[in-house]
């Protein structure tokens, strides 16, 4: 009597011709993710962002860029793990940050192109000082993500590039971000940009496009949240669930979610 | 009743005031040196070390006469220095015993430590005469010792020997190793030297054979202890001293320094030394301060706190020298001096399934770096302020910690804002006393809905006083795009500035 392994290969390579390995269940690579903490990017994203890799979320002011950014490193903070917030243009707020539940003391924050006396002087006189070419800050947080990513050991590297005017990242050299690939796939880190304008090109293994999100009107007295939408752009490893292949077309997967988010001051509805 | 053990080990360095100098200065080891004290133009040798014995040069020379040699270092005598290594021999003693008295003589270094009891501890006296000679050898000073029942005896026979030897005198033995000593052991005085000399006494065997009641007659009480010193026999009232310990080098310049690299050289063997004793006290340096004398009379101080004690003297110099890079002295240096705090040699037990986290000593290397990047005070974990005030905020330097959250929280999706920092002038058109239009960044908004005011204001006791309207606008640019931001009305410039941006 033939044994079940026995039968399986005859019966595989009967059909090697028409279906290859057709009873071995495809060999799938688990790739770890770190969760978002929005539940309908999560699906989206099959579980979150790329653990290892870069990730690109680009979009304009208002898209949700910062909040999704908060809500990761919130959801990491929470699990006892270190992430670091690399500010390219100093605009994190850190009352924000409290509010999404970002465990402060495990946030290491870098702050860019502050300059202490440049702030006062603003405070005093009715001059505005920006307006400097933002070279400095970009240089500062570009050294600063590289050392961190160097050292290892935080689990998600915010490199937050938001606000700073796209000419000026579309000079950063290619060669940064491939040194940056190289350098997060050593670790068990994932290194987020946040960005108006896509920079990282090829480097990044998921590129996230975040659409100018529409405020929501849900009270008529105070300002009660943005409703968001992102739309995958680029992923490098798309998940590949099975090697049979379907007789009738494939439905094309969700590429895009949608989700809300609420001021601290807005409840429950 | 039976009499105690009684065991004394006597540690001698020679030429002190030299070796005090050059213990920090290893590129000097081996080079002929000299070290002179007194006013110019009437300087003379107080020490040299043995290079430059073998050239012919000897204490009381002047600096006329040394320069008459070649290639001789000639340093000035630091008495700064010379106090730290004292206090360090004798930390580095008490390590073998706590009963310790200090004979010390201008020009050398000699202690008596009371090592009755210790055998088991550190084995035969011999044995334990190894181990110090060892211990203060790495402490870069050249000494010898001499172990015997009797106080005066130990120090009579460490001073009638040459350096780097140990010598053990037992009981029995003890005479024999006195006698073919010179009587200059004994410290005599001038008068005394004379008369002994008169009397064709030159060692210590001669000595205790003179007749006791004749040498009374003729050098009174002092002949009596100096015929009992001679056999072996004096005895002594042991006065202790309890050293300080304290982590302390200090290294005073032959010429200002104004290369920070030079100046890490220096620091890198106070470093060394400073470690080796933390070590031998199973400690590591929790903070380590460097203090800089300055030309003109200023000084320099800045104290580097990893977030763990460590004992990588290569972490340590990287620390210090990021430090100093980020806040440079303003003169050249005279002089260094460290002092470092001693921790706990502690390790973070990582679980096998805890996360990832830094590895702290080179995490405290990396935010040094990015310290001197972006600036002081831009690194760290940011504290909320307990104030009304909006973006109130403080930077802490940023720890691991191994405990996990209290609490995983599940709330709903905030909207986050972005500050910007300073807040931006912007040009306001008003309506009906509500914000209409107005201008970012070179961009004109309508304004689509704006909530508010909010007024706001505090600290009217202090300078700090602020008295502003809070609107929350969403607004759209002549493009179409969307723009939910927070504008403040300043109500005492009345001004309008661009707060921040919901994001």
């Amino acid at each position: 009597m033939l044994s079940a392994s026995t039968i399986r290969l005859q019966i595989e390579s009967k059909l090697a011709h028409r279906i290859p390995a057709a009873l071995t269940p495809a060999q799938r690579i688990l790739r770890p993710v770190a969760p978002t903490g929005v539940p309908e990017v999560d699906e989206l994203l099959d579980g979150g962002l790329p653990i290892g890799e870069i990730t690109e979320m680009v979009g304009a002011e208002s898209s949700g860029l910062t909040s999704l950014a908060l809500s990761c490193v919130s959801r990491s903070t929470q699990e006892g793990r270190v992430c670091a917030w690399i500010d390219g243009n100093d605009a994190l707020y850190v009352e924000s940050a409290a509010a999404a539940g970002v465990d402060l003391p495990r946030l290491l924050w870098v702050r860019c192109g502050v300059r202490a006396e440049a702030i006062q002087i603003a405070q005093k006189s009715r001059l505005c000082v920006r307006g400097a070419k933002p070279w400095a800050r970009i240089e500062q947080a570009l050294a600063a993500t590289d050392l961190l990513l160097q050292g290892g050991g935080f689990s998600i590297i915010v490199l937050d590039m938001g606000g700073i005017p796209p000419e000026y990242l579309s000079r950063i050299e290619l060669s940064i971000w491939f040194r940056y690939r190289a350098a997060v796939e050593r670790t068990q880190a994932s290194l987020v940009l946040l960005t108006p304008y896509p920079c990282a090109k090829s480097a990044g293994a998921l590129l996230l496009r975040l659409h100018p999100g529409s405020a929501l009107f849900n009270e008529k007295t105070v300002f009660t949240g943005i409703e968001h939408h992102l739309e995958i752009e680029r992923r490098r490893f798309a998940a590949n669930v099975s090697n049979v292949i379907p007789l009738r077309t494939v439905p094309q997967r969700e590429n895009s979610a949608h989700w809300q988010s609420q001021p601290a001051w807005a409840g429950a509805r | 009743m039976s009499k105690a053990v009684q065991l004394y080990a006597a540690l001698l360095v020679r030429e002190f005031p030299a070796q005090a100098l050059l213990r920090l200065r290893n590129d000097l080891y081996h080079q002929p040196c000299v070290v002179m004290q007194g006013e110019p133009p009437l300087q003379q040798v107080a020490s040299l070390n043995m290079r430059a014995k073998a050239l012919g040069l000897m204490r009381g020379m002047t600096k006329t006469e040394v320069e008459v040699f070649s290639n001789i270092i000639i340093l000035r005598r630091s008495w700064n220095e010379e106090k730290m290594a004292k206090l360090i021999l004798l930390e580095c003693v008490e390590g073998f015993s706590p009963r310790i008295e200090q004979c010390s003589e201008d020009g050398e270094f000699l202690c008596v430590i009371d090592i009755a009891g210790t055998e088991k501890l550190f084995g035969p006296a011999e044995s334990l005469a190894r181990k110090l000679l060892s211990r203060v050898k790495t402490l870069g000073i050249v000494a010898c010792v001499a172990v015997s029942d009797n106080f005066d005896a130990s120090i009579a026979l460490a001073k009638g020997m040459p350096a780097r030897h140990i010598q053990v005198a037992a009981a029995s033995e003890k005479k024999a190793k006195l006698a073919p000593l010179p009587i200059a052991v004994l410290g005599l005085t001038e008068e005394q030297k004379g008369k002994f000399s008169l009397w064709g006494i030159h060692t210590l065997a001669a000595l205790a054979q003179l007749p006791e009641k004749e040498l009374i007659a003729r050098l009174g009480q002092e002949g009596k202890r100096l015929r009992q010193m001679a056999h072996g026999e004096m005895p002594h009232l042991f006065q202790p001293v309890e050293p300080v310990f304290s982590l302390e080098e200090c290294m005073e310049l032959e010429s200002p320094v104004v290369i920070l690299d030079a100046l890490m050289f220096v620091v890198n063997v106070m470093l060394e030394q400073l470690i080796l004793r933390a070590t031998a006290r199973v400690l590591a340096l929790a903070s380590l301060t460097i203090r800089l004398a300055l030309e003109g009379g200023s000084s320099h101080s800045r104290t580097v706190r990893p977030a763990q004690p460590t004992n990588e003297r290569q972490i340590w110099l990287k620390l210090l020298h990021l430090d100093l890079e980020l806040h440079p002295p303003i003169a050249a240096i005279l002089g260094v001096e460290l002092e470092a705090d001693p921790g706990r040699t502690s390790k973070i037990q990582l679980g096998l399934f805890s996360p990832q986290l830094p590895e702290p000593s080179r995490l405290d290397v990396t935010l040094a770096r990015i310290r001197s990047i972006v600036g002081d005070g831009n690194v760290g974990s940011p504290v909320l302020q307990d104030t009304n005030k909006v973006d109130e905020f403080r930077m802490e330097s940023f720890h691991i910690t191994t405990l996990l959250p209290s609490k995983i929280d599940s709330r709903p999706l905030r909207s986050a804002m972005r500050m910007v920092r300073p807040a931006e002038l912007t040009s306001v058109t008003v309506r009906s006393q509500r914000p209409k239009k107005f201008t970012f960044r070179d961009h004109y908004y309508l304004v689509e809905h704006a909530y508010g005011p909010w007024v706001a204001s505090g600290e009217w006791w202090t300078s700090r006083h602020w008295e502003c309207e809070q609107w929350d606008l969403i607004a759209r640019s002549q493009g179409g795009k969307a723009l939910c931001c927070c504008l403040m009305h300043d109500c005492i410039q009345g001004d309008w500035r661009m707060v921040a941006i919901y994001d």
